[in-house]
């Protein structure tokens, strides 16, 4: 009785094992054909991935091909033959006037970049940045936005496929449990078998339904997403700023998960200042997932000029925990210090940033490279902002407000003391590799500039001293005292307009006017018939052995119309 | 009961039978869609040589007729400039027409210089440069050496993909149909027939979308 019933139970036993195999199996067929359909996706989205890229690559170079000769050879063309008309024109030669001019309009059937809607031949100058949209740029970014969201598409898929392939094995495991369960005469063990593949079963069950219900969101499934971002950012190429918010909006209102988009229309917002919504936007393309190290490093900019310094000073260094390689957020990390008033900690910062600018290209002339661009960016950038917050303090609606900076007083000669230190660093890094290695022992007096008027006849008169000159100066002369010159240092001149350098007016040389005295350095298109200084603020930058030792700045009035 | 030790036994025979069919055509649905996907990567990768011969064309056809169309531009400018000069020789001064000449001479050289940098036979007939019909022409000589069309490729690849799938989910419709037929020893005589049925169905219906899916994608 007791062996029979014992059999029974076996027998029932053996029964709901093989019925959980069966179950089991049936599940495992059905991940299998899942796993293998991601596995699917996951290389489609894999080929896109490489296709926009290759698709990237081709469309950039051609139209960088053809915009290059529009604007390098048929606008250049345009461009040479109207400024040797205007110069014959003003010489008084009507004839090789008319021949420069018939030849500069017969150049513009070379290229639409020449024609309407890109160029007005009474103005000039091409709507170049219009024309690189409408040519290349546009698909340029939309290819480069799919080849994006084909990643993130493809990385999705894998860790699926790759979690299937996770539950198949233990599913593997529980079957293996079931038939062990089978062979087992000790009842208690085969149960404990047959209950810990139940189980294992189960939970894999579980996590297969789960990954199965994870969405996979594609961008390019959002009708209009990325053609409203690539509109976008087409229009702020064009400096369209308000249009290029529109189109960022219409691409968020088809795809709000779109980070890209939030982190494009605060750039936006931020180059009309409107630093509320510019901050929103940053903080949105955070809290979507986009905590790179440049939008942390935008947004705590943003929060500066707000400022709101202490935000500022947190998210620069959550910005450089991501990437301590970034100078210009290390640098903004100094700034916003100083602009709270914490100046040790601010001067600690910047020494921090001015010797990673030096360990950078040390690295790099070791390797035998050269330096990034925005390594030089960063210092010129860092200089500029502390003249900036300078500023900010003299005005009434700066950014930041003058009533959140701390301790004015205080500040402005340390900042001075700053400015001077990362501009002499920048020339020297540039022309030796390494900082300036001492201060200059010279002395230049605060510059002077003058210009000669003309007089009806033409005549040049007597150069006046002033600080602003008239649009249509060819010449100002920028004179100054020195004393502890020695001949054969190291003197460079840097002329600044409207902020930037023009690097065509940047001279090296060796000095050779001996250790005291007065010198002039002429700024002069006066050897050309047609060209005059252009309309802006002139700074002029004075170094000794790469040393800042003095400058000035002047101005270009705006022609009157 | 002999009798029913009989009728078990062929059954047994039976099941067993249908279980090496089922496993077999199982695993021929299991070739083919390892054959299918295979081809997918093979479609795939053809379609991605295609794309990158499309673009290094484009890219190169770009720069190569646009340096062409930049040596037409300095030839037009020369040319045309001497042309310019020497109908103003006429009616220059004496002391005028010398200097005219020198610089008439000089744009003539520089003219002829640049023709040489430039093909000629996509000069239009008003003298202009056709780039259109350079670049067009470029494009029409590479494409009859190489694939410039990687579209078919990747339609072809996902056709596959989907029949590779496809392929795999009636082998999963076998693989319940293997389920029933190993779940007829568990039971009695009448739910034996019923898990026979079911085996058999599933296979059924597994082999004809098998075949449907091999035949018709």
């Amino acid at each position: 009785m007791l062996s029979s019933a014992r059999l029974f139970d076996e027998e029932r036993f053996k029964r709901a094992v093989a019925l959980a195999i069966a179950i089991v199996t049936v599940i495992t067929a059905g991940i299998a054909f899942l796993q293998s359909d991601a596995s699917a996706r996951d290389d489609r989205a894999n080929r896109d991935t490489k296709r926009y890229a290759t698709e990237v690559m081709g469309r950039k170079v051609s139209g960088d091909a053809r915009v290059n000769f529009d604007y390098n050879a048929a606008y250049q063309a345009w461009y040479e033959l109207d400024t040797l008309a205007n110069s014959a024109e003003l010489r008084g030669d009507d004839a090789a006037a008319l021949r420069y001019t018939t030849l500069r309009d017969e150049m513009i059937s070379l290229s639409p970049l020449l024609a309407a809607p890109y160029f007005d031949a009474a103005q000039g100058q091409p709507d170049v940045a219009r024309y690189e949209v409408d040519v290349y740029l546009n698909e340029m970014t939309a290819l480069n936005e799919k080849f994006l969201a084909a990643s993130s598409v493809k990385d999705a898929w894998d860790a699926k496929a790759n979690g299937y392939i996770l539950h198949l094995t233990l599913l593997a495991v529980a079957l293996f449990l079931f038939g062990l369960s089978i062979t087992i005469a000790n009842p208690l063990t085969r149960w404990i078998f047959a209950g810990v593949g139940l189980v294992v079963a189960v939970f894999v069950t579980s996590m297969s339904i789960s990954t199965f219900l994870q969405p996979v969101a594609d961008l390019r499934d959002r009708t209009g997403a990325i053609d409203a971002y690539a509109e976008g950012v087409g229009l702020a190429h064009q400096d369209q700023w308000d249009a290029a918010i529109a189109a960022y909006t219409k691409a968020v209102q088809a795809a709000p998960e779109y980070t890209n988009v939030y982190v494009a229309r605060a750039q936006a917002y931020a180059q009309q200042s409107k630093l509320a919504e510019a901050a929103a936007d940053y903080e949105q393309a955070r809290a979507g997932g986009n905590e790179s190290a440049s939008v942390a490093g935008e947004l705590a900019w943003i929060y500066y000029l707000q400022g709101r310094f202490t935000d500022a000073n947190a998210m620069n260094r959550i910005a450089l925990e991501k990437d301590q390689s970034e100078l210009w957020v290390q640098f903004d990390l100094g700034l916003s210090l100083l602009a709270s008033g914490q100046l040790d900690a601010a001067q600690a910062e910047y020494a921090k940033g001015m010797t990673r600018a030096e360990q950078q290209i040390a690295q790099a002339l070791a390797a035998g490279q050269e330096a990034p661009s925005d390594l030089w960016w960063s210092l010129d950038d860092a200089a500029l902002s502390i003249e900036g917050l300078l500023a900010s303090l003299e005005s009434a609606d700066g950014a930041p407000p003058r009533d959140k900076v701390a301790a004015p007083a205080t500040i402005t000669p340390a900042a001075l003391t700053l400015v001077n230190q990362l501009k002499s660093l920048a020339v020297a890094l540039e022309y030796t590799g390494k900082p300036p290695q001492a201060a200059t022992t010279a002395t230049v007096s605060p510059f002077e500039f003058s210009a000669a008027e003309e007089d009806e006849e033409g005549n040049l008169g007597e150069p006046i001293v002033a600080e602003s000159f008239p649009s249509g100066t060819k010449e100002v002369l920028v004179t100054f005292d020195y004393q502890g010159m020695q001949d054969g240092q190291e003197v460079l001149f840097k002329v600044y307009i409207d902020d930037e350098e023009d690097p065509s007016w940047r001279l090296l040389q060796a000095w050779d006017l001996g250790a005291e005295g007065t010198a002039e350095k002429p700024l002069s298109l006066a050897y050309s018939d047609a060209f005059v200084l252009s309309s802006g603020q002139y700074t002029v930058e004075m170094y000794v052995n790469n040393n800042l030792t003095q400058r000035g700045s002047f101005t270009i009035e705006e022609d009157q119309p | 009961m002999q009798e029913s030790s009989d009728h078990n036994d062929r059954l047994g025979t039976f099941i067993a039978i249908l279980i090496a069919i089922t496993t077999l055509i199982g695993a021929l649905g299991a070739w083919r869609s390892s054959v299918a996907d295979d081809g997918a990567g093979d479609a795939d990768f053809a379609g991605l040589r295609a794309a990158v011969a499309v673009e290094e064309t484009r890219a190169l056809n770009y720069v190569n007729a646009y340096e062409n169309y930049s040596a037409y531009t300095s030839y037009l400018r020369s040319s045309r400039m001497g042309d310019l000069i020497a109908d103003d020789q006429t009616t220059a001064s004496e002391e005028q027409a010398v200097e005219l000449e020198r610089q008439r001479a000089e744009n003539s050289d520089i003219s002829i210089s640049n023709q040489r940098l430039f093909p000629n036979k996509f000069l239009n007939r008003d003298g202009s440069y056709n780039v259109k019909r350079q670049l067009g022409e470029m494009w029409a000589d590479e494409s009859r050496k190489r694939d410039l069309n990687p579209e078919p490729q990747f339609v072809e690849a996902d056709n596959l993909r989907t029949k590779a799938n496809n392929l795999l989910g009636t082998v999963a419709i076998l693989a319940v149909a293997l389920v029933f037929f190993t779940l007829v020893e568990s039971f009695g005589p009448r739910m034996q027939y019923v898990m026979t049925a079911l085996g058999s169905l599933g296979m059924i219906v597994g082999t004809a979308l098998m075949l449907f899916v091999e035949y018709r994608m």
